[in-house]
């Protein structure tokens, strides 16, 4: 059966042809028919308007040269690889930071009590509005731009930490307890696995904060990265380089969150099962 | 059995458990109280209670997983104040007592592994353990990826690894369906026959408890005392086509339902 649709006969219908396709084909075919209409519409709208309009909507024909052009002259990779140590270096640090305080946190119950108010409303503050402080400190740098990116994102990780070790099963507890595991032990064996899910689910959410206010602050006060040439192109009236750079943001950011899911299904392949178990429990 | 003595005596070595008196009481809420019994080393007992009857603490207190607030109890002549690794307590509910984290065999080399024993001598004692209980075919699975039957013979392969004299089951079948519950039955009365492990087996279920217990100890569903410990007194090896039949089961067991139901109900007509 494969081998015939792998090589279909001259004599064969088109009908019979495009039931013999491998479904993959069809399934890629119907995928990029959503990709085809939207650059076709792009495409209409930037041709069909005023010069006005070209100039912030240019051709995807231009936006791929200038990508082609910025790609193979090292710029774009270079600044995107300047991104990605921005948000790289923010988010490991609210990731350290968030996952040790969020322990101490749920270890020492009158201390997390204490806290919660003051979490809460940081968790809920725009990351983004501490940038001139970290700026008045720290100057216009990447040490600015990581550090506000690891401001905004760390209390998602060390909430849903504290969360993790807080909400553990009693019955995993006490099977703790029968079999004399106490202190350290306890803590690397039982309950840092136990919490992995739910520390997961924080750094995910970490992830995307930390990517967006890094970008946000290129854009705002950076001297390199995709959000400064965005925000250089434009002011310099050359919005085929904005829009390659914007392109190129939304390639960092898939690769970084397919990587996520990757490590996160290798590390704590047990998270997903529980989550499917949270729901027939 | 023997009247309560005010001092402690040393206990014989034949003897895994003793209550004397035992109580448990949460604020103005009596789990249970005023209970008695020893457990004699290698033997299969089985306490019985509607639920609410306190079983389950009862069973908790003896494993050391929480305090008497009155009485005492001791276990291999020593009293009980912490939970050890020569008294294991298998759960009820299995699924979220295995480790999700561990493997099948990481599950069950657990208790070696905190005790000190390397990873590779704790992996092939483990395997040993799973061996015992039919499961060395699934070593490298998950626990969730296995049936509830399964997992709760996993669970029971891992407090084997313990070593432990005792073993203290709180409704360990209670969540499989019957006919993977006989089938645990007869492993675990296998094991215990191979093992010589002193098993204290909490059920609501009569049969299951005549089924598998030397003795038979019926809790008083309003929390104080005993209402019957009796011998079972049944051939083994038992068999699920057999024992069930026999008189002397028969005569047990409706001694036991009219024990439990014997709460006169008045007659709304």
């Amino acid at each position: 059966m494969e081998r015939e649709s792998v090589t279909p006969t001259m004599g064969e219908s088109v009908q019979a042809k495009v039931r013999s396709l491998p479904l993959w084909l069809i399934q890629v075919a119907v995928g990029l028919t959503g990709p085809a209409v939207l650059i076709a519409s792009w495409w209409y709208l930037s041709i069909s308007g005023s010069d006005v309009r070209s100039r912030y909507l240019p051709s995807p024909a231009k936006v791929a040269a200038v990508f082609g052009e910025a790609t193979s002259r090292g710029l774009l990779i270079l600044e995107a690889w300047s991104t990605l140590v921005h948000f790289a270096l923010g988010f490991l640090i609210a990731a350290g930071v968030g996952i040790v305080t969020g322990i101490t946190l749920a270890r020492f119950q009158a201390l997390s009590t204490a806290l919660h108010p003051v979490l809460n409303f940081l968790r809920n503050l725009p990351g983004i509005a501490v940038l001139p402080v970290f700026a008045l400190i720290l100057g216009l740098s990447g040490a600015t731009i990581s550090g506000v990116a690891a401001f905004a994102s760390v209390w998602f990780i060390l909430l849903n930490t504290a969360a993790g070790v807080e909400t553990m099963d009693p019955v995993t507890l006490d099977t703790t307890r029968v079999f004399g595991v106490t202190g350290w032990r306890r803590l690397i064996h039982v309950i840092l696995p136990s919490a992995a899910p739910r520390i997961a689910t924080g750094l995910r959410l970490g992830l995307g904060i930390a990517l967006v206010v890094s970008v946000s602050s290129e854009i705002i006060i950076g001297r390199s990265g995709l959000g400064f040439v965005i925000a250089q192109s434009m002011a310099t009236l050359r919005p085929a380089r904005a829009y390659a750079a914007i392109i190129a943001v939304g390639l960092v950011a898939w690769a970084v969150f397919y990587a996520g899911e990757k490590l996160e299904a290798r590390v704590v392949p047990w998270a997903k099962q529980e989550a499917r178990g949270a729901t027939t429990r | 059995m023997a009247a309560a003595d005010e001092r402690p005596r040393p206990m014989p070595t034949d003897t895994a458990i003793e209550l004397d008196r035992a109580g448990r009481s949460f604020g103005h809420t009596v789990a249970f109280g005023d209970v008695s019994f020893s457990v004699a080393r290698h033997s299969f007992v089985a306490i019985v209670g509607a639920s609410g009857s306190g079983k389950t603490t009862l069973l908790r207190c003896i494993a050391g997983l929480e305090r008497l607030t009155s009485g005492t109890a001791r276990a291999l002549g020593e009293p009980i104040e912490a939970p050890s690794p020569r008294r294991v307590y298998v759960f009820q509910d299995y699924s979220r007592s295995l480790f999700a984290w561990r493997s099948v065999i990481r599950n069950v080399a657990f208790p070696l592994e905190m005790s000190g024993v390397t990873k590779a001598e704790a992996r092939s004692r483990a395997m040993d353990q799973l061996a015992l209980v039919g499961l060395d075919h699934r070593a490298d699975a998950f626990p969730w990826q296995l049936s509830g039957g399964m997992q709760q013979r996993v669970a029971i392969a891992r407090a084997l690894a313990a070593d432990p004299e005792i073993l203290l089951m709180d409704e360990p079948f209670g969540a499989v369906d019957a006919q993977t519950r006989m089938g645990l039955q007869l492993a675990l009365l296998d094991i215990w026959q191979r093992l010589h492990k002193t098993i204290v087996f909490v059920t609501h279920d009569i049969d299951e408890a005549l089924f598998l217990a030397d003795r038979v100890i019926v809790l008083n569903a309003r929390g104080y005392g005993l209402v019957l410990d009796d011998e079972v007194n049944l051939p083994r090896p038992r068999s699920h086509s057999e024992t069930p039949v026999m008189t002397r089961y028969g005569v047990l067991r409706s001694q036991v339902l009219q024990i439990l139901f014997e709460v006169p109900v008045k007659d709304p007509r």
